[in-house]
């Protein structure tokens, strides 16, 4: 069968490995920063790799690397919606690295103060404050690849820089006020920023070049919002190795504890079931793997744009009920008061975790002032939303994984939020079971990361330390709509990785000449509910009536995570496809999907429509 | 989700039993297919290889039918070795796919659960495209057979109701 590439590998063998930059002039923002960046970056007197500009977002995954004699270990980096780490595969353990001011988690932000960028691992703040005078931008893990009808910008609008939103379905209008005028930016370029940073503190910690890392990220992360990381990465210079959702790095850094136990005889072989429960700033994430001999079984994944900001944001409204009135303009002086509302909130709610109650008192400066006290039990009635979606989605991962609570070996609250008593016994009484205690819940994810990043080059440990395999499943259904507006999947989620499925449509009209594909990610029944990845059409199907053409439509991920979709056309009594295979990798649409995908229906409606068939 | 899933599919396979037990199977199989399709780990035991030979219609007796006098929907998940029934489950999963899965994951058709994910890890480790950095596409075809073999030799999905 001949296959036709729409989206060809043509572009792969752009050079990321020889360091030449391509400048793309969409980048040239960004570029634009890079000779401050060059300066400050002689303080680290990093070695040879003269310039970190920014490359192009051209060649964003495809192969890995031909091997060289020398592999290169990957390092593994945790972004998290409000800190970030990085660690490395030592030769004999998981290090982690540290910056210039001895931190081993560093704040995830970047301020735009006088034009020039700098982000929270190498600048020290001069007061908690700056990091909200409007100047910095931050949480973008929870703002990269969304459109600005998603409530999760919408929700981002009380941060305190500009978010605004145009309800259409394109990007969100994000800036920093900088000498008190909006400097745009986006995620992407805020992330590449910060990412340049932290690479180059690894290659002043280890003496070498940095290229490859091993990235985690919320297993809600649609397929569109990878391919954000990725260009940020890109343009950071840093080519991904793989994106690990986070609860599947501490369940490898679970395995690699087990496996050491049984090294020092202490456990026995036996496969092991875990639960992980992880919870950050942004993202709640829950996985069950199975475990045993140093693979690591991905059964389930549940995942949700739920964290610790929800708790603060709901928090902020609780003690200042006219919050949005308030602060519906964005002045110098509405942020500074939204700024040190954050501040005392942020204060409280981590007090809460290890006291009944705490006092708050705050001056928000334009005459109002907040001086009360605030116990544990109000905390968890204002959040009661919050935390019944944290038990659905453990329910849900333990039903996906069809595993029951008693089936469990060990059971992991990690992340940012694991010290909330709440949450740790809500955990605690769905599952059954006392707590895991033998990992850091703040580093146990980017430990997960660099031994990724070890397995992933391809390093091996005489004691045999690195003989670990993660085995991944899908966080989202994929498919394609079909029978009217409907999504029907063609992987389901929680399918090994990789695979390759495939399921026959056909035509719901006679003399129907062309079929539109829409690929769609997620959960819901409703097409137009998921993610869309992308379209493309077939046509000069040949005159039959309806229902005659099948159309089989397959999808196919790799083993670096890329996906394909294939469409071929057979009419009954031949075996010959009677147009040429399409097969296009995914996902195909950029910034502004939202508008595009209602463009779409609006043009289209049902003239191109597919219905499934029954398989035969 | 879960749920909901089911308490969809509810009607569809209640309505195939009853299609079943006219002597049509094809309701039943459509709504095993679209089980099938929504649990991915799930292989049904469809009306198709129950009835490969007639006289099997006969055995509602045996667990596989065994029917609760409540009326709801029951599911309850089994291995092939469990019930002895790992030679008719090959033989369908042959049939359906042109595979024989036993021989993929290099297990005899008596093997049990535990020996079923032994296999499957030992073969995982071996042939995973993390394991095998310079033979990426033959171990993806392979981690992807070897994948399929196993999640569909493990469970079955048995619906267990009254009419």
């Amino acid at each position: 069968m001949s296959s036709l590439f729409l989206i060809g590998d043509s572009d792969k063998k752009s050079s990321k490995s020889d360091g030449s930059n391509i400048q793309n002039s969409t980048f040239s923002k960004l570029l634009n920063f890079a000779p401050p960046f060059c300066i400050s970056f002689h303080q680290f007197e990093v070695m040879a790799e003269p310039a970190y500009t920014v490359a192009s977002d051209s060649e964003t995954t495809g192969e890995e690397k031909s091997s060289s004699a020398f592999p290169e270990i990957a390092i593994g980096i945790d972004i998290g919606t409000s800190q970030c780490s990085v660690a490395i595969w030592n030769g004999s353990q998981v290090e982690l690295l540290r910056n210039t001011r001895n931190q081993k988690l560093m704040r995830s932000y970047v301020t735009f103060k006088d034009e020039i960028p700098s982000g929270g691992v190498s600048y020290q703040l001069s007061h908690e404050h700056e990091m909200l005078s409007g100047a910095a931008i931050f949480n973008m893990k929870r703002l990269i690849g969304r459109v600005d009808t998603d409530p999760v910008v919408h929700a981002s609008k009380s941060l305190p820089f500009l978010v605004q939103t145009l309800d259409i379905g394109v990007r969100p209008f994000i800036a920093a006020l900088v000498n008190n005028i909006w400097r745009s930016t986006t995620p992407e370029e805020v992330l590449a920023i910060y990412l340049v940073e932290l690479r180059v503190m690894a290659e002043s910690r280890l003496k070498r070049p940095i290229r490859n890392v091993v990235l985690s990220i919320p297993v809600s992360f649609s397929r569109f919002q990878l391919t954000r990381i990725e260009r940020a990465c890109a343009m950071a210079g840093l080519h991904v190795l793989r994106l690990m959702p986070e609860p599947t790095a501490v369940a490898l850094l679970y395995a690699q504890q087990q496996q050491q136990l049984i090294h020092d005889n202490m456990g026995s072989g036996s496969e092991k079931i875990a639960l992980i429960f992880n919870m950050g700033a942004g993202y709640c994430d829950v996985a069950v793997t199975a475990t045993a001999g140093g693979v690591s079984h991905i059964k389930a994944l549940t995942g949700s744009t739920i964290g610790g900001e929800d708790f603060l944001q709901n928090m902020m409204r609780h003690l200042l009920p006219d919050y949005d009135n308030l602060f519906s303009s964005r002045g110098v002086n509405e942020i500074k008061s939204m700024g040190l509302l954050r501040v005392a909130t942020q204060d409280a709610i981590h007090k809460l975790s290890f006291e009944e109650s705490v006092q708050i008192d705050v001056d928000l400066g334009n005459g109002s002032r907040i001086c009360r006290k605030v116990n544990r039990e109000e905390f968890e009635e204002v959040n009661q939303k919050i935390f019944e979606k944290c038990e659905s989605l453990v329910i849900q991962c333990l039903l996906d994984a069809k595993v029951q609570a008693d089936d469990l070996t060990d059971v992991m609250v990690v992340g940012g939020c694991s010290y909330i008593p709440k949450l740790r016994n809500l955990v605690k009484s769905i599952c059954k079971r006392e707590l895991y205690k033998g990992m850091n819940p703040f580093e146990a994810a980017v430990s997960g990361t660099a031994l990724e990043g070890a397995v992933a080059s391809g390093i091996s440990d005489p004691f045999g330390n690195l003989d670990l395999l993660t085995i991944q499943a899908t966080p989202l259904g994929i498919g394609i709509r079909a029978n009217g507006n409907s999504f029907v999947p063609i992987i389901p989620r929680n399918t090994t990785m990789p695979a390759r499925k495939e399921l026959v449509f056909t035509t719901v009209r006679d003399n129907q000449t062309e079929v539109l594909i829409v690929v769609y990610e997620g959960e819901a029944l409703k097409a137009e509910e998921n993610h869309l990845l992308g379209y493309f059409k077939i046509t000069g199907l040949p005159p039959a009536p309806k229902g005659v053409p099948e159309i089989n439509v397959c999808m196919d991920i790799d083993a670096s995570n890329v996906l394909r979709v294939l469409a071929g056309v057979v009419l009954p009594g031949s075996q010959q496809p009677v147009v040429p295979v399409m097969e296009v990798r995914m996902p195909t649409v950029d910034d502004g999907h939202g508008w595009c995908a209602e463009a779409l229906h609006r043009a289209y409606g049902s003239n191109l429509d597919l219905v499934t068939v029954q398989k035969k | 989700m879960f749920w909901e899933i089911l308490s969809l599919l509810k009607v569809m396979v209640v309505e195939g039993f009853q299609a079943v037990s006219n002597g049509s199977v094809k309701k039943f199989t459509k709504a095993a297919e679209v089980l099938e399709r929504n649990l991915s780990m799930a292989r049904l035991v469809t009306s198709k290889n129950i009835s490969d030979d007639d006289s099997s219609m006969n055995r509602t007796k045996s667990p596989i039918f065994h029917v609760p006098i409540n009326g709801t929907l029951k599911i309850h998940r089994f291995s092939p070795a469990e019930f002895g029934f790992s030679d008719r489950f090959g033989s369908y999963c042959k049939a359906r796919m042109g595979v024989d899965y036993y021989n993929v994951l290099k297990v005899d058709r008596n093997a049990t659960d535990d020996d079923l994910k032994k296999a499957y890890r030992k073969l995982a480790m071996k042939w995973h495209p993390d394991k095998n950095p310079n033979n990426k596409k033959e171990a993806e075809a392979n981690f992807k057979q070897i994948s399929e073999a196993y999640e569909a030799s493990l469970f079955f999905i048995l619906f267990l109701f009254d009419r």
